[in-house]
Protein backbone atom coordinates (compact mmCIF):
# COMPACT_ATOMS: atom_id res chain seq x y z
CA UNK A 1 0.00 0.00 0.00
CA UNK A 2 1.73 3.34 -1.27
CA UNK A 3 0.18 6.50 0.90
CA UNK A 4 0.23 8.95 -1.42
CA UNK A 5 -1.61 11.81 1.33
CA UNK A 6 2.07 11.65 2.46
CA UNK A 7 3.88 14.51 1.84
CA UNK A 8 7.06 13.83 4.57
CA UNK A 9 8.02 10.75 2.58
CA UNK A 10 11.84 11.59 2.57
CA UNK A 11 12.67 9.66 -1.12
CA UNK A 12 10.54 12.22 -3.36
CA UNK A 13 10.31 15.61 -3.08
CA UNK A 14 7.73 17.91 -3.27
CA UNK A 15 8.76 21.53 -3.39
CA UNK A 16 5.41 22.49 -1.76
CA UNK A 17 5.80 21.12 1.26
CA UNK A 18 6.86 23.50 3.51
CA UNK A 19 5.14 22.68 6.94
CA UNK A 20 7.99 20.39 7.94
CA UNK A 21 10.86 22.47 7.17
CA UNK A 22 13.25 19.67 9.46
CA UNK A 23 11.77 16.04 7.82
CA UNK A 24 14.66 14.60 5.20
CA UNK A 25 13.94 15.10 1.71
CA UNK A 26 16.46 13.49 -0.17
CA UNK A 27 19.75 11.97 0.84
CA UNK A 28 21.49 15.28 1.21
CA UNK A 29 18.86 16.36 3.58
CA UNK A 30 19.18 16.70 7.12
CA UNK A 31 18.12 14.23 9.86
CA UNK A 32 16.92 16.03 12.62
CA UNK A 33 19.19 14.81 15.99
CA UNK A 34 17.65 13.16 18.55
CA UNK A 35 18.75 13.05 22.14
CA UNK A 36 17.79 9.99 23.37
CA UNK A 37 19.11 8.28 20.64
CA UNK A 38 21.82 9.95 20.49
CA UNK A 39 22.79 8.91 24.17
CA UNK A 40 21.69 5.05 23.63
CA UNK A 41 24.51 5.05 20.54
CA UNK A 42 27.02 6.51 22.46
CA UNK A 43 26.59 3.94 25.26
CA UNK A 44 25.83 1.32 22.68
CA UNK A 45 29.22 2.77 21.03
CA UNK A 46 31.11 2.95 24.44
CA UNK A 47 30.35 -0.68 25.61
CA UNK A 48 30.87 -2.08 22.23
CA UNK A 49 34.82 -0.18 22.32
CA UNK A 50 35.25 -1.53 25.76
CA UNK A 51 34.76 -5.00 24.54
CA UNK A 52 36.43 -5.27 21.67
CA UNK A 53 39.53 -3.08 23.12
CA UNK A 54 39.64 -5.71 25.87
CA UNK A 55 39.63 -8.74 23.85
CA UNK A 56 42.53 -7.17 21.80
CA UNK A 57 44.36 -6.77 24.62
CA UNK A 58 43.75 -9.97 25.91
CA UNK A 59 44.69 -11.71 22.88
CA UNK A 60 48.18 -9.82 22.91
CA UNK A 61 48.55 -11.49 26.69
CA UNK A 62 47.60 -14.78 25.00
CA UNK A 63 50.35 -13.87 22.37
CA UNK A 64 53.03 -13.24 24.98
CA UNK A 65 52.02 -16.09 26.90
CA UNK A 66 50.46 -19.36 25.66
CA UNK A 67 49.41 -20.24 29.07
CA UNK A 68 47.56 -16.83 30.20
CA UNK A 69 44.51 -17.79 31.19
CA UNK A 70 42.03 -14.79 29.98
CA UNK A 71 39.83 -12.53 32.27
CA UNK A 72 36.76 -13.95 30.45
CA UNK A 73 38.02 -17.50 31.03
CA UNK A 74 35.26 -18.67 33.58
CA UNK A 75 34.16 -22.48 32.71
CA UNK A 76 34.39 -24.56 30.04
CA UNK A 77 31.05 -22.84 28.14
CA UNK A 78 32.74 -18.83 29.24
CA UNK A 79 35.34 -19.04 27.78
CA UNK A 80 37.34 -16.78 25.75
CA UNK A 81 40.68 -18.52 25.39
CA UNK A 82 39.37 -21.53 23.94
CA UNK A 83 37.41 -19.28 21.08
CA UNK A 84 40.25 -16.33 20.45
CA UNK A 85 42.66 -18.92 19.37
CA UNK A 86 40.56 -20.24 16.51
CA UNK A 87 40.42 -19.00 13.09
CA UNK A 88 37.03 -17.70 13.16
CA UNK A 89 38.50 -15.29 15.70
CA UNK A 90 40.42 -14.03 12.97
CA UNK A 91 38.31 -14.02 9.83
CA UNK A 92 40.46 -11.68 7.63
CA UNK A 93 43.96 -12.71 9.14
CA UNK A 94 44.05 -10.21 11.91
CA UNK A 95 41.95 -10.25 15.26
CA UNK A 96 38.18 -9.44 14.46
CA UNK A 97 38.16 -6.98 17.31
CA UNK A 98 40.74 -4.55 15.78
CA UNK A 99 37.58 -4.21 13.59
CA UNK A 100 35.70 -3.25 16.13
CA UNK A 101 37.82 -0.91 17.70
CA UNK A 102 37.40 1.08 14.39
CA UNK A 103 33.99 0.77 14.22
CA UNK A 104 32.61 1.11 17.42
CA UNK A 105 35.14 4.80 17.49
CA UNK A 106 32.55 5.92 14.28
CA UNK A 107 28.97 4.98 16.28
CA UNK A 108 30.87 6.38 19.99
CA UNK A 109 31.34 9.78 17.52
CA UNK A 110 27.88 10.14 16.28
CA UNK A 111 26.58 8.97 19.22
CA UNK A 112 28.65 12.36 20.80
CA UNK A 113 27.32 14.35 17.92
CA UNK A 114 23.33 13.38 18.14
CA UNK A 115 23.56 14.04 22.13
CA UNK A 116 25.30 17.48 21.11
CA UNK A 117 22.10 17.79 18.99
CA UNK A 118 23.76 18.37 15.62
CA UNK A 119 22.04 17.07 12.58
CA UNK A 120 23.80 14.57 9.98
CA UNK A 121 23.12 14.10 7.12
CA UNK A 122 20.58 11.50 5.57
CA UNK A 123 23.80 9.62 3.68
CA UNK A 124 25.53 9.73 6.95
CA UNK A 125 23.37 7.77 8.45
CA UNK A 126 22.88 5.47 5.65
CA UNK A 127 26.78 4.32 5.47
CA UNK A 128 26.64 3.63 9.19
CA UNK A 129 23.59 1.78 8.64
CA UNK A 130 25.26 -0.28 5.93
CA UNK A 131 28.40 -0.76 7.83
CA UNK A 132 26.49 -1.82 11.30
CA UNK A 133 24.64 -4.01 8.89
CA UNK A 134 27.76 -6.32 8.00
CA UNK A 135 28.97 -6.27 11.44
CA UNK A 136 25.84 -7.52 12.12
CA UNK A 137 25.82 -10.38 9.79
CA UNK A 138 28.93 -11.06 11.39
CA UNK A 139 27.84 -11.30 14.77
CA UNK A 140 25.30 -14.29 13.16
CA UNK A 141 28.02 -15.98 11.41
CA UNK A 142 30.07 -15.77 14.47
CA UNK A 143 27.64 -16.80 17.07
CA UNK A 144 26.46 -19.60 14.44
CA UNK A 145 30.48 -20.79 15.05
CA UNK A 146 30.65 -20.08 18.56
CA UNK A 147 27.81 -22.21 19.34
CA UNK A 148 27.54 -24.64 17.23
CA UNK A 149 31.60 -25.25 15.97
CA UNK A 150 33.45 -23.59 18.84
CA UNK A 151 31.18 -25.01 21.49
CA UNK A 152 32.11 -21.96 23.75
CA UNK A 153 30.97 -18.74 24.63
CA UNK A 154 33.00 -15.65 24.96
CA UNK A 155 31.65 -13.49 27.06
CA UNK A 156 33.04 -10.02 25.62
CA UNK A 157 31.99 -11.28 22.07
CA UNK A 158 28.62 -11.65 23.58
CA UNK A 159 28.76 -8.08 24.76
CA UNK A 160 29.60 -7.26 21.01
CA UNK A 161 26.25 -10.03 19.82
CA UNK A 162 24.14 -7.45 22.10
CA UNK A 163 24.93 -3.72 21.31
CA UNK A 164 25.78 -4.42 17.80
CA UNK A 165 21.60 -4.79 16.63
CA UNK A 166 20.79 -2.34 18.64
CA UNK A 167 22.99 0.07 17.12
CA UNK A 168 21.49 -1.30 13.66
CA UNK A 169 18.17 -0.51 14.83
CA UNK A 170 19.42 2.90 15.98
CA UNK A 171 21.01 4.15 12.71
CA UNK A 172 18.41 2.24 10.61
CA UNK A 173 16.20 4.17 12.00
CA UNK A 174 17.54 7.69 11.46
CA UNK A 175 17.54 6.68 7.71
CA UNK A 176 13.92 5.87 7.67
CA UNK A 177 12.77 9.37 7.88
CA UNK A 178 9.52 10.49 9.34
CA UNK A 179 6.98 9.54 6.91
CA UNK A 180 4.09 6.91 8.35
CA UNK A 181 5.41 3.91 6.09
CA UNK A 182 9.01 4.61 7.42
CA UNK A 183 7.55 5.09 10.89
CA UNK A 184 5.53 1.96 10.60
CA UNK A 185 9.02 0.14 9.32
CA UNK A 186 10.77 1.77 12.14
CA UNK A 187 8.39 0.16 14.76
CA UNK A 188 8.78 -3.32 13.66
CA UNK A 189 12.28 -2.95 13.83
CA UNK A 190 12.19 -2.37 17.52
CA UNK A 191 9.89 -5.75 17.55
CA UNK A 192 12.57 -7.40 15.59
CA UNK A 193 15.36 -6.95 17.97
CA UNK A 194 13.67 -8.45 20.99
CA UNK A 195 13.05 -11.52 19.03
CA UNK A 196 16.32 -11.55 17.98
CA UNK A 197 18.18 -11.44 21.16
CA UNK A 198 15.30 -14.40 22.45
CA UNK A 199 16.02 -16.69 19.76
CA UNK A 200 19.79 -16.13 20.64
CA UNK A 201 19.31 -16.61 24.29
CA UNK A 202 16.90 -19.87 23.58
CA UNK A 203 19.77 -21.40 21.27
CA UNK A 204 22.96 -20.86 23.75
CA UNK A 205 19.79 -22.40 25.90
CA UNK A 206 19.40 -25.31 24.28
CA UNK A 207 22.90 -26.23 22.72
CA UNK A 208 24.43 -25.98 26.29
CA UNK A 209 21.37 -27.32 28.17
CA UNK A 210 23.75 -30.11 29.60
CA UNK A 211 26.28 -27.86 31.17
CA UNK A 212 23.98 -25.53 31.97
CA UNK A 213 21.44 -28.28 33.89
CA UNK A 214 24.41 -29.36 35.83
CA UNK A 215 24.32 -25.23 37.40
CA UNK A 216 21.06 -25.92 38.38
CA UNK B 1 -10.29 8.03 33.45
CA UNK B 2 -13.25 9.54 32.02
CA UNK B 3 -10.78 11.69 31.13
CA UNK B 4 -8.23 9.19 29.52
CA UNK B 5 -11.46 8.05 27.23
CA UNK B 6 -12.34 11.87 26.06
CA UNK B 7 -7.99 12.28 25.16
CA UNK B 8 -8.83 9.02 23.10
CA UNK B 9 -11.79 10.55 21.23
CA UNK B 10 -10.22 13.95 21.05
CA UNK B 11 -7.19 12.65 19.26
CA UNK B 12 -7.93 9.39 17.08
CA UNK B 13 -3.74 9.70 16.15
CA UNK B 14 -2.77 8.60 19.32
CA UNK B 15 -4.93 6.33 19.33
CA UNK B 16 -4.31 4.67 16.36
CA UNK B 17 -0.39 4.81 17.58
CA UNK B 18 -1.29 3.22 20.59
CA UNK B 19 -3.17 0.60 18.68
CA UNK B 20 -0.14 -0.33 16.01
CA UNK B 21 2.21 -0.42 19.43
CA UNK B 22 -0.16 -3.06 21.23
CA UNK B 23 0.00 -5.07 17.49
CA UNK B 24 3.79 -4.94 17.86
CA UNK B 25 3.95 -5.38 21.51
CA UNK B 26 1.65 -8.60 20.81
CA UNK B 27 3.68 -9.59 18.05
CA UNK B 28 7.22 -9.53 19.81
CA UNK B 29 5.44 -11.43 22.33
CA UNK B 30 3.94 -14.41 19.88
CA UNK B 31 7.62 -14.30 18.30
CA UNK B 32 9.03 -14.69 21.32
CA UNK B 33 7.02 -17.30 23.02
CA UNK B 34 7.02 -19.69 19.44
CA UNK B 35 11.31 -19.24 20.09
CA UNK B 36 10.91 -20.25 23.48
CA UNK B 37 8.36 -23.26 22.76
CA UNK B 38 11.18 -24.34 20.00
CA UNK B 39 13.62 -24.08 22.47
CA UNK B 40 11.73 -26.47 25.08
CA UNK B 41 10.68 -28.48 23.07
CA UNK B 42 14.29 -29.16 21.50
CA UNK B 43 15.89 -29.02 25.26
CA UNK B 44 13.00 -32.09 26.12
CA UNK B 45 13.02 -34.16 23.09
CA UNK B 46 17.08 -34.20 23.72
CA UNK B 47 16.43 -34.91 27.38
CA UNK B 48 18.20 -38.85 28.67
CA UNK B 49 15.40 -41.28 27.99
CA UNK B 50 17.11 -43.54 30.78
CA UNK B 51 16.26 -40.67 33.56
CA UNK B 52 18.68 -40.10 36.15
CA UNK B 53 18.00 -43.31 38.55
CA UNK B 54 21.15 -45.95 38.87
CA UNK B 55 18.66 -48.82 38.77
CA UNK B 56 17.64 -50.68 36.16
CA UNK B 57 13.77 -50.95 36.48
CA UNK B 58 13.09 -53.34 33.40
CA UNK B 59 15.65 -55.89 34.74
CA UNK B 60 13.90 -58.42 37.09
CA UNK B 61 15.01 -59.07 40.61
CA UNK B 62 17.63 -61.18 39.26
CA UNK B 63 19.00 -58.06 37.18
CA UNK B 64 18.30 -60.17 33.62
CA UNK B 65 16.25 -58.90 30.74
CA UNK B 66 13.46 -61.43 30.78
CA UNK B 67 12.51 -62.25 27.02
CA UNK B 68 9.35 -64.25 26.88
CA UNK B 69 6.11 -64.83 25.39
CA UNK B 70 4.53 -65.43 29.03
CA UNK B 71 2.30 -62.91 30.11
CA UNK B 72 4.06 -60.14 31.55
CA UNK B 73 4.98 -60.49 35.62
CA UNK B 74 4.43 -64.28 35.62
CA UNK B 75 6.56 -67.13 35.63
CA UNK B 76 6.98 -69.34 33.32
CA UNK B 77 7.58 -73.19 34.35
CA UNK B 78 11.08 -72.92 32.40
CA UNK B 79 13.43 -70.07 32.43
CA UNK B 80 16.97 -70.32 30.80
CA UNK B 81 19.72 -67.95 32.06
CA UNK B 82 22.19 -66.72 29.71
CA UNK B 83 25.16 -64.99 31.69
CA UNK B 84 27.14 -63.06 29.31
CA UNK B 85 29.74 -60.68 28.63
CA UNK B 86 30.16 -58.27 25.92
CA UNK B 87 33.97 -58.88 25.12
CA UNK B 88 34.21 -62.51 25.61
CA UNK B 89 34.78 -64.54 22.41
CA UNK B 90 33.08 -67.40 23.77
CA UNK B 91 29.95 -65.58 24.39
CA UNK B 92 29.92 -64.55 20.53
CA UNK B 93 30.45 -68.13 19.50
CA UNK B 94 27.67 -69.46 21.21
CA UNK B 95 25.12 -66.70 20.61
CA UNK B 96 26.56 -67.45 16.14
CA UNK B 97 25.22 -71.30 17.85
CA UNK B 98 22.71 -71.47 19.95
CA UNK B 99 20.68 -68.14 18.72
CA UNK B 100 18.58 -69.49 16.82
CA UNK B 101 17.18 -72.19 19.69
CA UNK B 102 17.15 -69.06 21.85
CA UNK B 103 14.64 -67.06 19.85
CA UNK B 104 12.68 -70.44 19.29
CA UNK B 105 12.21 -70.68 23.01
CA UNK B 106 11.73 -66.96 23.19
CA UNK B 107 8.67 -67.09 21.29
CA UNK B 108 7.23 -70.52 24.00
CA UNK B 109 5.09 -68.67 26.27
CA UNK B 110 5.82 -71.84 28.91
CA UNK B 111 9.73 -70.47 28.62
CA UNK B 112 11.35 -67.19 29.74
CA UNK B 113 14.99 -66.40 28.59
CA UNK B 114 16.89 -64.45 31.45
CA UNK B 115 19.75 -62.48 29.50
CA UNK B 116 22.18 -61.38 32.32
CA UNK B 117 25.50 -59.37 31.13
CA UNK B 118 27.75 -58.69 33.09
CA UNK B 119 31.29 -57.72 33.23
CA UNK B 120 34.30 -59.98 34.07
CA UNK B 121 36.58 -59.50 31.63
CA UNK B 122 37.54 -55.51 31.57
CA UNK B 123 40.93 -56.16 32.17
CA UNK B 124 41.18 -57.42 28.78
CA UNK B 125 40.49 -53.86 26.98
CA UNK B 126 42.08 -50.87 27.79
CA UNK B 127 39.23 -48.97 28.32
CA UNK B 128 36.98 -51.54 30.80
CA UNK B 129 34.70 -52.14 27.71
CA UNK B 130 32.97 -55.08 29.28
CA UNK B 131 31.43 -52.36 31.74
CA UNK B 132 31.06 -50.17 29.22
CA UNK B 133 29.19 -52.49 26.75
CA UNK B 134 27.06 -53.74 29.25
CA UNK B 135 26.03 -50.76 30.95
CA UNK B 136 24.88 -49.31 27.25
CA UNK B 137 22.91 -52.52 27.17
CA UNK B 138 20.87 -51.58 30.50
CA UNK B 139 20.90 -48.07 29.08
CA UNK B 140 19.37 -49.07 25.81
CA UNK B 141 16.69 -51.77 27.65
CA UNK B 142 15.88 -48.71 30.19
CA UNK B 143 14.94 -46.51 27.65
CA UNK B 144 13.09 -49.12 24.83
CA UNK B 145 11.98 -51.86 27.56
CA UNK B 146 9.36 -50.21 29.51
CA UNK B 147 6.70 -51.76 28.16
CA UNK B 148 8.46 -55.19 28.30
CA UNK B 149 9.18 -55.56 24.66
CA UNK B 150 13.07 -56.16 24.55
CA UNK B 151 13.21 -56.54 20.33
CA UNK B 152 15.40 -53.35 20.21
CA UNK B 153 17.59 -54.36 23.12
CA UNK B 154 18.00 -57.80 21.27
CA UNK B 155 19.02 -56.15 18.17
CA UNK B 156 21.82 -53.86 19.98
CA UNK B 157 22.63 -57.26 21.81
CA UNK B 158 23.08 -58.79 18.50
CA UNK B 159 24.93 -56.10 16.94
CA UNK B 160 27.45 -56.16 20.07
CA UNK B 161 28.11 -59.65 19.43
CA UNK B 162 28.36 -58.76 15.75
CA UNK B 163 30.81 -56.09 15.81
CA UNK B 164 32.75 -57.79 18.88
CA UNK B 165 35.95 -56.08 19.19
CA UNK B 166 39.40 -58.32 19.83
CA UNK B 167 40.42 -58.86 23.16
CA UNK B 168 43.66 -56.68 24.27
CA UNK B 169 42.72 -53.84 22.18
CA UNK B 170 40.67 -50.87 23.50
CA UNK B 171 37.02 -51.86 22.55
CA UNK B 172 34.38 -49.86 20.75
CA UNK B 173 34.35 -46.31 21.95
CA UNK B 174 31.30 -44.76 23.41
CA UNK B 175 30.51 -42.87 20.32
CA UNK B 176 30.06 -46.65 18.52
CA UNK B 177 28.22 -47.84 21.55
CA UNK B 178 25.77 -44.72 20.78
CA UNK B 179 25.88 -45.04 17.25
CA UNK B 180 24.88 -49.38 17.63
CA UNK B 181 22.11 -48.06 20.04
CA UNK B 182 21.04 -45.71 17.53
CA UNK B 183 21.28 -48.40 14.46
CA UNK B 184 19.16 -51.04 16.87
CA UNK B 185 16.62 -48.18 17.62
CA UNK B 186 17.17 -46.60 20.92
CA UNK B 187 16.98 -43.12 21.07
CA UNK B 188 18.79 -40.24 23.42
CA UNK B 189 21.03 -43.14 25.26
CA UNK B 190 24.38 -41.19 24.51
CA UNK B 191 24.43 -39.43 27.78
CA UNK B 192 23.66 -42.45 29.80
CA UNK B 193 26.74 -44.53 27.21
CA UNK B 194 28.67 -41.42 28.46
CA UNK B 195 28.15 -41.31 31.85
CA UNK B 196 28.13 -44.86 32.59
CA UNK B 197 24.77 -44.42 34.63
CA UNK B 198 24.36 -48.45 35.09
CA UNK B 199 28.19 -49.20 36.15
CA UNK B 200 27.47 -49.50 39.86
CA UNK B 201 24.04 -52.33 38.99
CA UNK B 202 26.30 -53.89 36.29
CA UNK B 203 29.13 -54.36 39.12
CA UNK B 204 26.22 -55.71 41.30
CA UNK B 205 24.68 -58.12 38.34
CA UNK B 206 28.58 -59.47 37.88
CA UNK B 207 28.77 -59.95 41.94
CA UNK B 208 25.04 -61.63 42.36
CA UNK B 209 25.47 -63.83 38.86
CA UNK B 210 28.29 -65.78 40.91
CA UNK B 211 29.37 -66.98 37.26
CA UNK B 212 33.25 -67.16 36.81
CA UNK B 213 33.02 -68.13 33.45
CA UNK B 214 30.77 -67.00 30.60
CA UNK B 215 28.59 -67.96 28.85
CA UNK B 216 27.17 -69.58 31.48
CA UNK B 217 23.42 -71.39 31.27
CA UNK B 218 21.19 -71.85 33.45
CA UNK B 219 18.28 -73.85 33.28
CA UNK B 220 15.75 -73.07 36.17
CA UNK B 221 19.00 -71.47 38.42
CA UNK B 222 20.72 -75.12 37.51
CA UNK B 223 24.39 -74.67 35.83
CA UNK B 224 23.94 -76.42 32.29
CA UNK B 225 26.42 -77.65 30.05
CA UNK B 226 25.14 -78.20 26.57
CA UNK B 227 27.20 -79.27 23.65
CA UNK B 228 24.69 -78.36 21.11
CA UNK B 229 21.17 -75.94 20.27
CA UNK B 230 19.32 -79.07 20.51
CA UNK B 231 20.24 -80.46 23.68
CA UNK B 232 19.66 -77.15 24.96
CA UNK B 233 15.52 -76.89 23.45
CA UNK B 234 15.46 -80.51 24.64
CA UNK B 235 16.50 -80.17 28.08
CA UNK B 236 14.34 -76.75 29.05
CA UNK B 237 11.47 -78.27 27.16
CA UNK B 238 11.97 -80.97 29.77
CA UNK B 239 11.64 -78.35 31.85
CA UNK B 240 8.69 -76.75 31.05
CA UNK B 241 6.64 -80.71 31.81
Amino acid sequence: MTDTTDHRDGTTAHPEDAEEPSAPRGWASVVPASRPVGVAMLLAGAIGLLAAATLTVERFHLLVDPNYTPSCSINPVLSCGSVMVTDQAAIFGFPNPLIGIAAFSVIVVTGVLATAGIALPRWYWLGQTVGTLAGFVMVNWLAYQSLYSIHALCPYCMVVWVVTPLILVLSAGRVLGSSRVASEVRGWLWVLLPVWYVIVIVAIGVEFWDYWSTLI
Amino acid sequence: MAQNSKKVIVDPRKAEKRRSMLIRIGAAVALIAIAVGIGLWAVLSNESSTGSASEVTVATDDNAFRVTGAPAGSTPPAVVTVIEDFQCPACAQFEQQFGPVLAELRENPNVAVDYTPIAILDRMSSTDYSTRAANASACVAESTAQNGDFTTWLQFHDKLYAQQPSEGGAGLTDDQLNNLATEAGASNVRQCIDDRQFEDWVADTTQSAGATSTPTVRINGEDVQLSTPEALRDAVLAATN
